[in-house]
């Protein structure tokens, strides 16, 4: 091995077809330890895909994904699901789990001897997301944004029982966690995707909202046509040209006061979508320093 | 955040108030199950009753000279089969039907009302009516075993059908579900009319056997025939169980967790298929226990299929006895099949959560 700490994630050259179209084309993207990589780009761009392609749900047509520069397809289920959660974009459930038991199930993986009672985990993982109150509710029961924060604390709860070797970092795959939620919630979330990644956990997020990822993300891969179009840090994507290029629509960068870029789409009479503040902003920015 | 920090422990620990109370829930329904079996052992239209059995024990063991092995026959070669046959058929079709409410996510599925029961019936009666004809060597080579081999393989047929249906992203539709077992079941038993037709057998005479089921015929063959199905069904049990957990959640996230989906599904769908066509194979079909028995248990106890599976075992099996001393002692000296009770019971059971779930379907 000429390199002796590989890469948590690396995908190199992936690609995914159904019937001829080519729903992931050429990907690679490397992903260090510690890190949070957020994936943008507009609907239909493959991104979900190639998050599956990483959770190993789908097979790659062409390319390979290294897990600690292990082929994925090389690890069996249970032993990859040690170190690896995923949270879905959405999951329905036909029978009427508690909340907990539901974050229970997330400390369910084989290969851990008899079934045992993870309720602390578990408790522990529903505090984490703010949800200790719903843990006695039914999930059927809960509105959306909640069935999301339970999820995501059964990935958490799935992570946290299961020790990963040494050698072997922990890995948390996320598909639109954000979706329904509102922006204080938004935020919670991606402070505890953050905290995970500050843990020395690999975290891959589909992500929506440009500027939330800009704000919280490492790195951010933009893809488009199945395609990845760039890959950087927020600086390097949150720009005019590439992001109006990408989505198709005209949009305009900018960085905060302390200087965290973000976008606003420009209306058709050409002022921001928000009127006069970015403009300002932007000019302040220049002028101030940082906070 | 993946770490708790050290003053959280959150090591798994036994002992949970949850998990004490399932543990007593279980030790009830366990002594239910035996006190049912017990009963059932002394219930019948001969009137003997259990306080024979030190003398039929003594009989057995040579220790005591007997009276002609009259109560020692009715206890031993004529109950004890038919009370153990029930144990079982009460059991293995709860079960079942738990677990193949899970793989289908689908709280209705019962291996009565999706056809995997009349599939299983359909291959018995096929190899009582063509068995010596076609297959003489085959049925004579398997023995006892040859009917609920058979049965095994008309409920792996129809639930490899059910599977097939299924679609990995979501659960399957209830009307999609019923309708293929309404389906199944009226091809299934219009085939048996014929083979009924076509064939003189005794076993065949009386169809009603089959399609309302029936412990007339017990036997200790019959328990011998059935047995490896009830081993193989405890020995997957416990590795079914977090499969089973893990697919409730959706395909995918069992996946996540560490299920080998396909694999675990496979395992699901063989030995589900086996315990069901051995129940068909020695009791014909009995409806409806494997839809009542997990709904009560979850009504109860929630889906936990670490409490799901045994506790729907021990009730299955008690609800079973209980309906066959019914049909046993109701019209003495004539009998009730089996399945009249159970549907008496668990149809308009059925009908409320057919109701209840409305629109949901």
């Amino acid at each position: 091995m000429a390199n002796p700490t590989p890469p948590a994630i690396e995908a190199s050259g992936v690609r995914f077809e159904i019937g001829g179209k080519r729903l992931v084309d050429d990907v690679s993207l490397v992903i260090p330890p510690g890190r949070m990589v957020g994936i943008l780009g507009p609907n239909g761009a493959g991104k979900s895909t190639f998050l599956k392609l990483v959770t190993g749900e789908l097979k790659p047509a062409a390319g390979q994904i290294l897990f600690d520069g292990i082929p994925l397809g090389q690890t069996h289920p249970a032993l990859l699901a040690r170190r690896r959660a995923v949270v879905p974009q959405s999951s329905q459930l036909t029978f009427s789990f508690s909340a907990l038991e539901v974050v229970m199930l997330g400390a369910s993986v084989p290969g851990f001897g008899l079934p045992r009672d993870h309720s602390r985990a578990a408790e522990w993982a529903l505090d984490r997301v703010g949800l200790t109150y719903v843990a006695e509710r039914k999930y059927t029961d809960l509105s959306g944004g909640e069935r999301q924060r339970v999820h995501i604390a059964r990935a958490m709860c799935q992570l946290a029982t299961a020790p990963p070797s040494p050698g072997e970092t922990p890995l948390l795959l996320v598909d639109e966690p954000t979706s329904n939620l509102d922006i204080g919630h938004q935020r919670r979330v991606l402070e505890g995707l953050r905290e995970a990644a500050s843990d020395g956990a690999a975290v891959l997020a589909v992500l929506h909202d440009i500027n939330l990822a800009a704000g919280y993300c490492d790195s951010l891969a933009l893809m488009r046509d199945g395609r990845l179009v760039a890959h950087g840090t927020p600086e390097q994507i949150v720009r005019d040209d590439l992001l109006s290029h990408t989505y198709g629509c005209a949009l305009d960068a900018n960085q905060t006061p302390s200087r965290t870029p973000f976008v606003l789409p420009i209306t058709r009479d050409g002022s921001d979508a928000a009127s006069s503040p970015p403009r300002g902003i932007r000019q302040q920015a220049s002028e101030t320093t940082s906070r | 955040m993946l770490k708790p920090t050290p003053a959280e422990d959150l090591s798994a620990h036994a002992g949970s108030t949850h998990d004490r109370s399932r543990t007593r829930g279980l030790v009830a329904l366990g002594i239910a199950f035996l006190l049912t079996a017990f009963l059932s052992l002394s219930v019948g239209p001969s009137g003997i009753t259990l306080l024979s059995l030190p003398q039929v024990l003594g009989e057995v063991t040579g220790y005591s000279v007997g009276t002609g092995g009259h109560e020692a026959l009715v206890l031993l070669d004529i109950r004890l089969p038919r009370t153990l046959l029930a144990m079982y058929v009460g059991a293995a079709l709860a079960v079942s039907g738990a677990i193949m409410q899970g793989m289908f996510r689908n709280p209705l599925a019962d291996p009565g009302l999706i056809g995997v029961s009349s599939g299983a019936a359909l291959f018995a009666v096929g190899m009582i009516a063509f068995g010596d004809a076609y297959l003489p060597t085959l049925k004579a080579l398997l023995g006892v075993h040859a009917l609920p081999i058979a049965a095994f393989v008309g409920g792996l047929s129809a639930t490899l059908l059910l599977v097939s249906l299924t679609n990995g992203r979501r659960a399957i539709s209830t009307g999609t579900l019923l309708l293929a077992g309404v389906a199944l079941a009226a091809l299934a038993s219009a085939l048996m009319g014929v083979a009924a037709y076509l064939s003189d057998d005794r076993a065949l005479r009386d169809l009603t056997l089959w399609t309302l089921g029936s412990l007339a015929g017990a036997s200790w063959s019959k328990v011998i025939g059935a047995l490896p199905f009830a081993l193989v069904l405890g020995i997957f049990l416990p590795r079914m169980i977090r499969d089973l957990n893990g697919l409730l959640l959706g395909e995918a996230e069992a996946y996540h967790l560490g299920v080998n989906v396909q694999r675990a599904k496979m395992v699901i769908v063989f030995v589900t298929a086996g315990a069901v066509g051995a129940a068909v194979a020695v009791a014909g079909i009995v409806g409806f226990i494997g839809i009542v028995t997990p709904h009560i248990i979850r009504l109860v106890a929630g889906p936990d299929h670490r409490f799901l599976l045994p506790a729907s075992a021990l009730l299955g099996g008690t609800l079973a006895v209980g309906a066959d001393m019914v049909a046993r002692v109701a019209v003495a000296p004539a009998e009730l099949p089996l399945g009249i009770i159970t549907a008496l019971i668990g149809a308009p059971f059925f009908l409320h959560l057919v109701l209840r779930r409305g629109v949901h379907g």
